[in-house]
């Protein structure tokens, strides 16, 4: 969002909803994977089963690479001074994060529908 | 790119070590930065020892102390003594502060003297304010109306003129924005905490008719967003005003606009 002037406050206003977000969200990823620690594939498999729990994973998934990409994004914009270098890493960084985001849903859905 | 090697006359040299007064009842030491980029030799640290017993208690008696007594190619600003002017802000004991407010006996051991932290140095201990006084320029720091003017003063409620409390009181010694990494970082685009500070004294400002204007123009990923609360700014500022406050108060003030 570099340069894009009337978006800096609802970028600013997102990242805030989002890491509020996440403290519920990491407590329940912490509760529920101490519940199946030590355990083998199959139970990881049958906890996933359950659609709130995969939901609420894949909502975790989202809002943790989308606050992740945030923070990157300002790092990015507070040290790269060149224009060019700073647009680059800029778009590298919304894909690499929406590729990591993809693999993550990816895998999370194929463990909740595998039969 | 990030910029990881130091400019030229960056690297800080030992200096020389000046001779103490006769006899000195109560001895102590100063090491101060200097300076002269006509020069160019890179900036050393000297070393001068003082008579607290002949010198008043703030690190400016001392400096003057310095300057008439020891050596009188020290060069420093300073105007009123009493912490209204801000001419006299620099790094003191690692601390921004004015050092007209603080005094010797706060400080343990030697007492380092340096300019202020990330601006180019004129000369000693004075830095080139150039580019934050345009800063302060920009958020046009005076009553903006529309409205007929009346005949005697624009008048304002005593809760409305409280409101003004904390950001009035600036003294634009600037020890506040050259104490934050983001304005270090991003100094030509970053506005920094004291010139937002200014901006929300205008914004607050009941007789101020130009508030959606001057949020407008805030309204930027880096004038005012850079800052990450990082409060640098609060702890430096030698008036116990609140910069990180105010630029949260503009925040907030983003976020009600756009709903």
């Amino acid at each position: 969002m570099s340069g894009d002037n009337s978006h800096a406050a609802k970028h600013w206003l997102v990242t805030r909803f989002t890491s509020l977000a996440l403290i519920p969200l990491c407590l329940w990823l912490f509760y529920s994977l101490a519940g199946v620690a030590g355990g083998d594939q199959p139970l990881v498999q049958l906890w996933l089963k359950a659609p709130a729990h995969a939901g609420v994973l894949g909502l975790f998934l989202l809002v943790g690479f989308h606050h992740s990409a945030s923070g990157v994004q300002e790092v990015i914009e507070d040290y790269i001074s060149s224009e060019n270098v700073k647009k680059l890493a800029l778009a590298a960084n919304r894909l690499l994060h929406l590729a990591a985001f993809g693999a993550a849903l990816a895998a999370v859905l194929s463990l909740a529908l595998k039969g | 790119m990030a910029e990881f090697t130091l400019p030229a006359n960056s690297t800080l040299k030992p200096g020389k070590t000046w001779p103490a007064p006769a006899e000195p009842k109560r001895p102590r030491r100063f090491k101060i930065y200097r300076y002269d980029p006509d020069t160019k030799e890179n900036p050393r640290l000297d070393t001068y020892t003082i008579d607290e017993a002949d010198c008043g208690s703030m690190i400016l008696d001392a400096l003057i102390y310095i300057k008439n007594k020891i050596d009188p190619t020290l060069t420093f600003r300073r105007s009123c003594r009493e912490g209204i002017c801000g001419s006299c802000a620099m790094n003191i004991d690692g601390q921004n502060t004015l050092a007209c407010l603080k005094t010797t006996d706060e400080i343990n051991g030697d007492v380092k003297v340096y300019p202020l932290p990330h601006r180019p140095v004129v000369k000693d201990l004075v830095p080139d304010v150039t580019q934050l006084y345009a800063q302060y320029a920009a958020i046009k720091p005076w009553l903006q109306t529309e409205s007929a003017a009346p005949e005697r003063e624009r008048l304002q409620s005593p809760s409305a003129r409280a409101k003004l409390d904390g950001l009035y009181e600036c003294i634009l010694c600037f020890c506040c924005s050259t104490s934050c990494p983001s304005y270090w970082w991003n100094e030509e685009k970053y506005l920094g905490p004291a010139v937002l500070l200014q901006a929300y004294r205008w914004i607050a400002d009941s007789r101020d008719e130009a508030t959606a204007e001057r949020l407008e123009e805030l309204e930027d990923p880096f004038k005012l967003y850079r800052c990450h609360t990082i409060m640098n700014c609060t702890a430096a500022c030698p008036k116990g005003l609140n910069p990180a406050k105010a630029i949260a108060e503009i925040k907030k003030l983003m976020v009600e606009r756009r709903a």
